[in-house]
């Protein structure tokens, strides 16, 4: 028993650790909409989903039966097998949320957890079946298959009704209040504002009632047979009192509606979704309590654990504390989050994701379903849908931190009313469901009906998009996968697989922490480097110049170490030049953005400077192609396994390597530090690489006269002379350009 | 043994060597251009390079004073403070190198740089700049090494010091040469005086930094027993 007890002070830590994982994730349901719409100052969307996360620990005492015997038959079980069946699920729950937050996907606490449940407990029951001499077939008596089958289709399901809701609902929304929706909120603000907190507040109902104490059985039971009632009543209390707002007070009426859905969706989040990071320790509590009253602990069966179990308030408010806490500091829930609200986003900007072949051909194909609409619809009508929904016409006013949302309230607020719809409904209906996908799929399909994702990020969000579905059904199979490996492992191997897979966790939290911490430090570099928001034009170009200056700079380190590397035939090193180097295009493309912008705002002041703006972007682009070649190149020979340099090809290459990164560095100072330029020195430097580039081929055409260099590496050689040559010429094209269009001084 | 550098309260003083070294590079820089400057007799911006000399290494003392103030107690240096020093103190040296041979340069304005020996000259300043460029790197693969006492890491440390050496070999052999050349010149003897002291002066740049190099070795050798830094 003592081994047991152990596990259950694990089953607690692990617990804790779970809270902070799971909120970490689940925090982007119902921070969503208030934080990409900026509806309050960051600080105030916080302590409203804080007070809605208490709320909702308390009504979700009757929530906890899922872990218990949601997915398996206890009855069946003796307390060692459950203990190991939710000792795997904890340990795999945590690792498999953690990672999910550091690559900043958004994924279901639910799917996860009912998956591993299902993996440990079907390991375990095979175990068992086999150590009893059973066929296989007897597995079905221990799962409870048809609750499992009910809650996946219900939950695929939820995924398609709240994309489509979301489009639909968003696109009549818009009809009637178009992107310029200040001056219609006056005339339809009272019957949105009733209709969208009506909604709410019927689901806060229903969701609280399901768990809530104080409310008797029948009080529900009225509840739920008078919903129309409900509705309409509290339909017209909401749309007179939004009347009398918008009459007499300044208010924006959409604020409270975002603001109190906010609550409820976090509410519902804790009422819900609790039980999946304490239901698998507080039901290992249960099974070890049962087992020790029993006159044989170890060998009593579990059926009493099927009977309902009230979980003790402070028990409750203590997790709820530890996500509020968790809410405020986790650093991996602002990934999360802001991976949901980008993919949302009206604006273009630093897209995430990538280009798939996927995302190509969804877009082609609703592109083509766009034309064939054309033909379809008639002119009068579609002119008449085009004019209310113009985008070029969207007032996403400044946020309270002075910078632009990535969306409006009107949209936060139908992302809000739907998902809450959706959510009550099904919850009325008794189907399950997840908040988690049902909030993504609201959110892009109000952002698809918002045309946020135009022609110039289409492919990008739809990436995007596929991507986090990608990663809900990684979610099934690596929880059921994951439980079912480490159950095994326990099952087994009793204390030292324990021990072991604890090790495996700190091992992984650690090396996630530091991912994670790094990929936001360079996310945040390549944020600094967006100069949109800037109007003036003297900052802007300051912007650039300092930009430029680091973009060279970075490839002078870069060159420096590839050459390295490719002199010591580091592979890994020179895989690490090929990452950066890719991170410096995505750079490259962000300035000539941002010279772009710089000089746009020059036209107004002076025409002329603005027309070498195509050589300068040219430029650019030819620098950072020269510099991918460059490690392109050597790292596809060393990976090929193809024979290094000689030491005389080296100690060429060394001193070319000298010239260039000397040339970029300086380059990148002077832009900097706006120091005058001091262009004859540039120019002898690139005319000595010059020459020193003409005695290099010569050399290595003697050598292969001479047979001393093979193919493959003379290839290479002659590559990297003539991309350095390349490089120098166009960074001192550059700096001359500079001169030119955005006034650097000369000496 | 020694702890690395892994604690988050703890800065590196790395971090300072390094900018240290920019410094150092940066100036290189700075002086090459006015030699270049210097050689062509009709630049007239010789006297502002020197005058960058001068600011830079004045910067550069600024954080070597920093380094120095700031270095973590005990346990938390990954390095002796003693060798640490020393470092710094050779680093620097590069500077005032760099500063005497301006200031030697500015002492003869006239004439300036004989033109069959131009070439020669840009080459042996050439020579020398790379070492002192290598130094920034050396350092920042130093403090690659000291967070993580990797073996490979250490390697590449030891493969940068021996460049430096390599580097500061040719640089001598330029010098070697040039000195030559001077002498079979039939110039005046305070041009030949004057070429001479200059190409030792310049000599004697990398030497510096072949010996900030071999301090760095002495840092990054195994020490079998150590486990605090003093």
């Amino acid at each position: 028993m003592e081994l047991y007890l152990f596990c259950l002070i694990i089953l607690g830590s692990l617990a804790i650790f779970d809270l902070m994982v799971g909120v970490s994730n689940d925090a982007v349901n119902f921070l969503n909409s208030s934080i990409g719409s900026k509806v309050a100052p960051r600080h105030i969307i916080m302590i409203v989903a804080s007070l809605g996360i208490l709320a909702g620990v308390t009504f979700s005492s009757g929530m906890m039966e899922v872990a218990r015997k949601g997915i398996f038959y206890p009855r069946y079980f003796v307390m060692p097998e459950l203990i190991t069946i939710f000792l795997a699920v904890m340990l795999a729950d945590v690792i498999l949320l953690d990672l999910f937050n550091t690559f900043g996907m958004p994924t279901s606490t639910t799917v996860s957890i009912v998956f591993e449940l299902l993996g440990a407990a079907v390991a375990v029951s095979i175990f068992k079946l086999l150590g009893q001499g059973e066929s296989l077939s007897g597995l079905i008596k221990y799962i409870n298959t048809a609750k499992a089958l009910a809650i996946i289709m219900g939950i695929l399901l939820s995924v398609v009704v709240a994309f489509l809701s979301g489009v639909i609902a968003q696109f009549f929304t818009r009809l009637v209040f178009t992107f310029d929706y200040m001056p219609r909120l006056k005339r339809y603000g009272a019957l949105w504002g009733g209709l969208a907190l009506s909604i709410i507040t019927y689901f806060i109902l229903i969701k609280g009632s399901k768990g809530a104490s104080f409310l008797t059985p029948e009080t529900i039971a009225w509840i739920k047979t008078h919903s129309m009632m409900i509705l309409s009543f509290n339909f017209l209390v909401f749309g007179i009192i939004f009347h009398f707002l918008s009459l007499f007070t300044r208010i924006n009426i959409l604020k409270p509606i975002v603001l109190v859905g906010t609550f409820s969706l976090a509410m519902a989040f804790a009422a819900n979704d609790l039980v999946n990071f304490i239901g698998v320790p507080l039901a290992g509590l249960n099974a070890y309590q049962l087992a020790s009253s029993l006159g044989d602990p170890l060998r009593a069966t579990m059926e009493a654990l099927e009977k309902p179990v009230k979980a003790n308030t402070m028990l409750l408010l203590m997790a709820g504390s530890i996500m509020v806490a968790t809410l405020w500091l986790s650093r991996k829930a602002r990934t999360v989050t802001s991976t949901e609200v980008n993919l949302a986003r009206q604006d273009i900007g630093i897209e995430r994701f990538g280009s798939s072949f996927f995302g190509r051909v969804i877009v082609g194909a609703a592109w083509a379903a766009v034309g064939f609409m054309r033909k379809v619809v008639p002119v009068g009508l579609r002119r008449a849908i085009a004019i209310r929904l113009d985008p070029s016409k969207t007032t996403l006013l400044p946020g309270p931190d002075g910078t632009k949302p990535s969306f409006d309230l009107v949209r936060a607020s139908v992302n809000l009313v739907v998902a809450s719809a959706i959510i009550s409904l099904a919850t009325s209906m008794k189907l399950p469901l997840s908040t988690t996908y049902v909030t993504f799929m609201v959110a892009m399909g109000t952002s698809l009906a918002d045309q946020a994702w135009g022609r110039e990020s289409a492919v990008y969000r739809v990436t995007g998009v596929i991507t986090v579905i990608g990663g809900w059904f990684f979610t099934a199979v690596g929880a059921f996968t994951t439980s079912f490996l480490f159950a095994t492992a326990i099952y087994f191997f009793k204390l030292p697989a324990i021990i072991a897979l604890l090790g495996l966790i700190a091992f992984s939290l650690f090396a996630s922490y530091r991912y994670h911490l790094k990929k936001e430090k360079e996310k945040e570099q390549m944020e600094a480097l967006a100069i949109i928001g800037i109007s003036d034009p003297k900052a802007s170009i300051a912007m650039t110049f300092e930009q430029t200056g680091q973009f060279l700079r970075q490839i002078s380190d870069n060159v420096d170490i590839c050459f390295d590397a490719a002199f010591a035939e580091d592979l890994e090193r020179l895989r690490d030049t090929k990452a950066q180097a890719e991170k410096i295009e995505a750079m490259a493309s962000l300035i000539i953005n941002n010279i772009f912008m710089a000089l746009s705002s020059l036209q107004q002041e002076d025409i002329s400077k603005t027309a070498q703006y195509a050589k300068t972007t040219g430029v650019i682009q030819s620098i950072a192609a020269c510099h991918r070649d460059i490690v392109f190149q050597t790292c596809q020979h060393f990976e090929n396994y193809h024979p290094g340099f000689d030491e005389e090809q080296k100690d060429e290459l060394r001193h070319v390597k000298a010239f260039v990164t000397r040339l970029l560095w300086n380059t990148a100072i002077m832009l900097m530090r706006r120091k005058r330029v001091d262009f004859n020195y540039i120019s002898n430097q690139y005319e000595r690489l010059k020459e020193l580039v003409d005695k290099c081929d010569k050399n290595q055409v003697l050598r292969i006269q001479r047979g001393q260099s093979k193919p493959k590496v003379t290839l290479l050689y002659f590559a990297l002379l003539g991309n350095c040559l390349r490089l120098s010429e166009q960074t001192k094209e550059l700096l001359i350009l500079f001169r030119d269009s955005l006034g650097l001084k000369s000496k | 043994m020694r702890i690395p550098l892994i604690s988050p309260s703890t800065t590196s003083p790395f971090e300072g060597l390094l900018e240290h070294a920019e410094k150092v590079r940066e100036c290189a820089w700075v002086f090459q251009q006015a030699v270049e400057c210097y050689a062509s007799e009709q630049c007239e911006e010789f006297i502002n390079f020197k005058d960058e000399v001068v600011k830079l290494e004045s910067e550069a003392d600024a954080i070597k004073r920093r380094i120095r103030g700031h270095l973590p107690k005990g346990t938390k240096m990954p390095v002796s403070r003693f060798e640490l020093f020393l470092y710094i103190r050779e680093q620097d040296k590069v500077l005032d190198s760099v500063e005497e041979s301006l200031n030697w340069l500015s002492y003869r304005v006239k004439p300036g740089i004989p033109e069959n020996l131009k070439k020669d000259v840009f080459l042996l300043v050439d020579s020398v700049i790379e070492p002192i460029e290598m130094l920034s790197k050396l350092v920042f693969e130093a403090k690659k090494y000291f967070e993580s006492y990797s073996e490979k890491q250490r390697k590449i440390v030891k493969e940068i010091i021996h460049q430096v050496r390599r580097q500061e070999h040719e640089a001598d052999e330029l010098e070697d040469e040039l000195k030559i050349k001077i002498f079979s010149l039939e110039k005046d003897p305070v041009t030949i005086f004057h070429m001479v002291r200059l190409c030792e002066m310049i000599g004697s740049i990398a030497d510096h930094a072949e010996n900030a190099g071999d301090m760095m070795r002495a840092m990054v050798a195994k020490k079998k027993g150590a486990f605090f830094g003093d």
